[in-house]
């Protein structure tokens, strides 16, 4: 297993390292300015070239690309040339609401997706099993754009009930601050004992989260359901049947445990493709996380933002896929990790 | 059962969060501004190059300045005096005003900070590049020595680079922490990642408190147009500087808002590169400019929102003028000015570049490409970052560069010669004049109405008509449209007009002056 391990992080260096060659090299072919972007549009051509000499701009590409792979040694992911601050720093400060985001629809997408598969094997062909298809399809196929944009006119429009942006009411945040000591705000207000702020913060969760998890709904519906009925006509389950185990306990202890296992390594896809998901959805709902600040350095070709995130996004998929073999192998014991 | 029970309990205590008490309001006096942009860039003063909607209301000028009555407000300046060849200019500073920091303004204060200011080289801190030196003559009276006798009204009135701070606070770090020595009605409180930013009322604000202003202001990043829209109907929000153009009608017929629009000093622009064939050729462009459906582009991509521009000084900006000569979408001088200039059957190719997500420059492109079909003229439009066109432009090779850049132009200070100058001054190498556009009369021009402007108003204004009757004849960029700008409240904020919006200071909201209806 160490060895597994070891050498899958060896791995990981290694695409790291081509992940940031090949975006680096990305951004230096579209032509760009960024001391431009950095000293504003009305700047002296002296403040431009000292911006180039402080961005490092004068020097070859390759020189360039040696330095940013000393300085991520060094914990160093550049300076951002549209907010003047370190990149690495922004990234911190943002990655807690992003993560409380992505928790919570995870959470709730492979829960939700879980029980409705678990409920549409028991009942296949059924009406339920036919909404249930729908729905996957459904959160699979729709836009997330399209989804949340929807979600926020008829909940917080129409019926009024959901707030629409934002991780707590403005006004109300005023008198009732959230002080962050995680950064999840769900968390700091439950651990000061904030219950107005820690209702605002759940109740503003909820659009937000329920956009991110309509694709993990759809992907594991359809795939525990797929995996549950082929499980539930194994032999050792309608033994279990006959000797009078009550139909739950079927489920859960004998066919579930069973059935979840591409699941986890769905999980593991999910996560990033929900990652990836947070750069439209933070932006639609105005979330303060590292997705609404992604999609801004795009715009902006804001490079060391881009490149800093691009790493991110690569180490998390390589932790995620990992986290998601060894997971697979605790609840697998035939499973071996070679 | 019991997991049924449990289950149960969970889906209570969820119901019990999402109902709950229900949370008090912060209070009908805190307004919160829905921004289209990122809220923050710089905390230093001597650092802000552009007007900010932050610290519009945090610090303050000498002067402030309204365009629709040519009008200088004092602000922190209580009056001023010039000398007759307009080479001194003293201010009386008011009294009685108090910095954020507890230190009084004085006459030593100002001096003091621009200054910094100017010795920082931070910015647009060239904007006092005409001041030879500043004398403190009294402890609230301050005497600037000019170079020459250029509009320094206007000057200490721009948008940027002319904010007055308390000089005892001059260490970066100090303000990048999230203070602010400023004298405006409101101090700077918090700062989240630079998308949400919150001021406070200054108690000891020299214009003093009534009843019903506004005790906080919130300002939020909210990049989406329909986020935004929503936010103002539901009276999430009460202000939000734009939303996409097609909304407009809808939200107008909402009688819980209002739209407001007003023309702002923002032109509408296209470049054309100069030094590359066959733009090169004054016959070409001029045969291009007509070629411009500039009805259907008022219409189609600003959709109302603007007006043919005549020249390129905007209206309502000093300098302008509507004896300039404004092109028209006229095909058949189109045709014969091809054929004279060798292209009887078109068979050329432009790239036109503009900025990424912009959809009024899109369709701005799209359209105009559309007539050039006609002429069999190909338009290869490509949508770029600003720092991309930008980069693009500033190639060292000029036949590498973009034949169109498609961009808009507005100026520093509410003075038209900084923003002619940008645009057509020599500059080698280029900035912002990407027509690489270069002529050494215009130029001579622009600088002798420059050094007469601040005694000679008029007679700069004739000179800067000149110019453009120059320019528009050569037509190295054609002037589109002077945009509109429409804002968006909640209806029950009432306040003066230009508290909503000044084209000196774009996008800012006074909200001294508003209050709740």
């Amino acid at each position: 297993m160490r060895t597994y391990i070891l050498r899958r992080l060896g791995l990981a260096v290694l695409i790291l390292l081509g992940a940031s060659f090949v975006t680096f090299l990305l951004t230096r072919i579209i032509p760009s300015d960024p001391a431009m972007l950095w000293v504003g549009r009305f700047a002296t051509p002296q403040q431009i070239e000292a911006a180039r000499e402080r961005l490092g701009l004068n020097h070859p590409w390759y020189v360039q690309y040696t330095r940013y792979i000393g300085g991520l040694f060094r914990g160093d992911l550049g300076v951002s040339v549209r907010t003047h601050k370190p990149v690495g720093r922004e990234l911190l400060a943002r990655l807690p609401a992003s993560l409380e985001l992505i928790a919570v629809g995870m959470a709730v997408g492979l829960i939700a997706g879980i029980v409705l598969g678990c409920l549409a094997a028991a009942r296949p062909h059924s009406l339920f099993d036919q909404v249930t298809r729908f729905l996957s399809v459904g959160g699979v196929a729709l836009p997330q754009f399209w989804f949340a944009m929807i979600l926020q006119l008829i909940f917080g429009r129409i019926l009024g009930i959901l707030p629409l942006a934002g991780r707590m009411d403005l006004r109300l945040e005023l008198s009732y601050p959230v002080h962050s000591v995680s950064g999840f705000y769900l968390i700091d207000a439950l651990m000061s004992g904030n219950w107005v702020a820690l209702q605002d913060v759940f109740l503003h969760l909820i659009l937000p989260a329920a956009t991110l998890a309509a694709y993990p709904i759809g992907m594991s519906a359809r795939l525990v359901r797929a995996k549950m009925i082929e499980v539930l006509n194994e032999d050792y389950i309608r033994t279990a049947r006959a000797f009078g185990v009550h139909d739950l306990r079927v489920f859960t202890r004998h066919a579930l445990r069973n059935a979840i296992g591409p699941v986890v390594t769905l999980s593991a896809i999910s996560l990033v493709y929900t990652l990836v998901g947070t750069f439209l959805v933070e932006s639609i709902f105005a979330w303060p996380g590292i997705g609404s600040y992604t999609a801004q350095a795009i715009l902006s070709n804001d490079v060391s933002v881009i490149l800093g995130v691009t790493l991110l996004v690569a180490s998390m998929t390589v932790v995620f896929n990992l986290a998601a073999d060894l997971g697979l192998a605790l609840l697998d014991p035939r499973i071996r990790l070679e | 059962m019991r997991l049924a029970k449990k289950w149960l309990a969970a889906i209570g205590i969820l119901a019990l969060l999402a109902a709950g008490l229900a949370p008090m309001a912060a209070g009908q006096t805190t307004g919160v501004y829905a921004y289209s942009d990122q809220v923050l860039l710089h905390f230093d003063p001597a650092e802000i190059w552009s007007v900010n909607i932050v610290w519009f209301n945090v610090y303050e000028r000498l002067l402030r300045y309204y365009p629709a009555e040519d009008r200088f407000e004092p602000v922190l300046a209580t009056s001023y005096e010039v000398s007759d060849d307009g080479l001194e200019w003293t201010f009386q500073i008011r009294q009685g005003v108090k910095f954020h920091t507890g230190n009084p303004l004085d006459a030593a204060a100002v001096k003091g900070c621009i200054e910094r200011t100017k010795s920082l080289g931070l910015g647009v801190s060239y904007i006092w590049d005409p001041v030879e030196r500043i004398e403190v003559t009294g402890p609230y009276t301050v005497k600037f020595t000019l170079k020459k006798p250029v509009a320094f009204d206007l000057v200490v009135s721009s948008l940027a680079g002319v904010l007055i701070y308390d000089p005892a606070y001059s260490d970066t770090a100090w303000y990048e922490a999230g203070n602010d020595s400023g004298t405006g009605p409101y101090r700077f409180v918090s700062n989240k990642d630079l998308e949400e930013a919150t001021i406070r009322k200054f108690e000891e604000y020299w214009r003093g408190w009534e009843p019903g202003q506004f005790d906080a202001v919130i300002f939020k990043s909210v990049p989406d147009d329909s986020t935004r829209r929503l936010l103002l109907e539901t009276g999430a929000v009460d202000f939000t500087n734009r939303l996409a153009n097609e909304m407009l009608e809808a939200v107008e017929a909402n009688p819980n808002l209002e739209v407001y629009k007003a023309t702002v000093w923002t032109g509408f622009l296209f470049f054309f590169n100069t030094l590359k064939p066959p733009l090169d050729d004054v016959l070409v462009r001029k045969a291009l400019a007509y070629t411009i459906p500039y009805d259907e582009i008022i219409q189609g991509a600003l959709l109302g929102l603007g007006e043919q521009a005549h020249g390129y000084v905007m209206k309502t900006l000093w300098g302008h003028s509507d004896a300039v000569r404004a092109y028209t979408y006229d095909p058949a001088v189109a045709r014969a000015l091809l054929e004279q200039a060798g292209y009887p059957d078109g068979g050329f190719k432009l790239v036109f570049t503009y900025n990424l997500g912009d959809e009024k420059e899109r369709r701005a492109g799209e359209l105009w490409k559309s007539k050039l079909m006609e002429f069999n003229i190909e338009l290869d439009i490509r949508a770029m970052p600003w720092d991309a066109q930008i980069g693009l432009a500033h190639d060292p090779d000029p036949a590498r560069r973009q034949d169109v850049f498609h961009m808009y132009a507005w100026p520093l200070s509410p003075s038209p010669i900084p923003l002619l100058t940008d645009n057509f001054a020599t500059q080698d190498p280029p900035l912002l004049n990407v027509s690489y556009y270069s002529n050494p009369t215009v130029d001579a021009l622009l600088q002798y109405a420059n050094d007469i402007a601040g005694i000679d108003r008029e007679g700069a204004s004739a000179i800067l008509a000149e110019v453009q009757h120059m320019v528009i004849d050569d037509v190295p960029i054609v002037p589109i449209a002077d945009l509109q700008e429409a804002v968006i409240r909640q209806a029950s904020l009432v306040g003066p007009d230009e508290a909503f919006i000044n084209p000196a200071y774009p996008r800012v909201v006074d909200w001294y002056q508003l209050r709740r209806k």
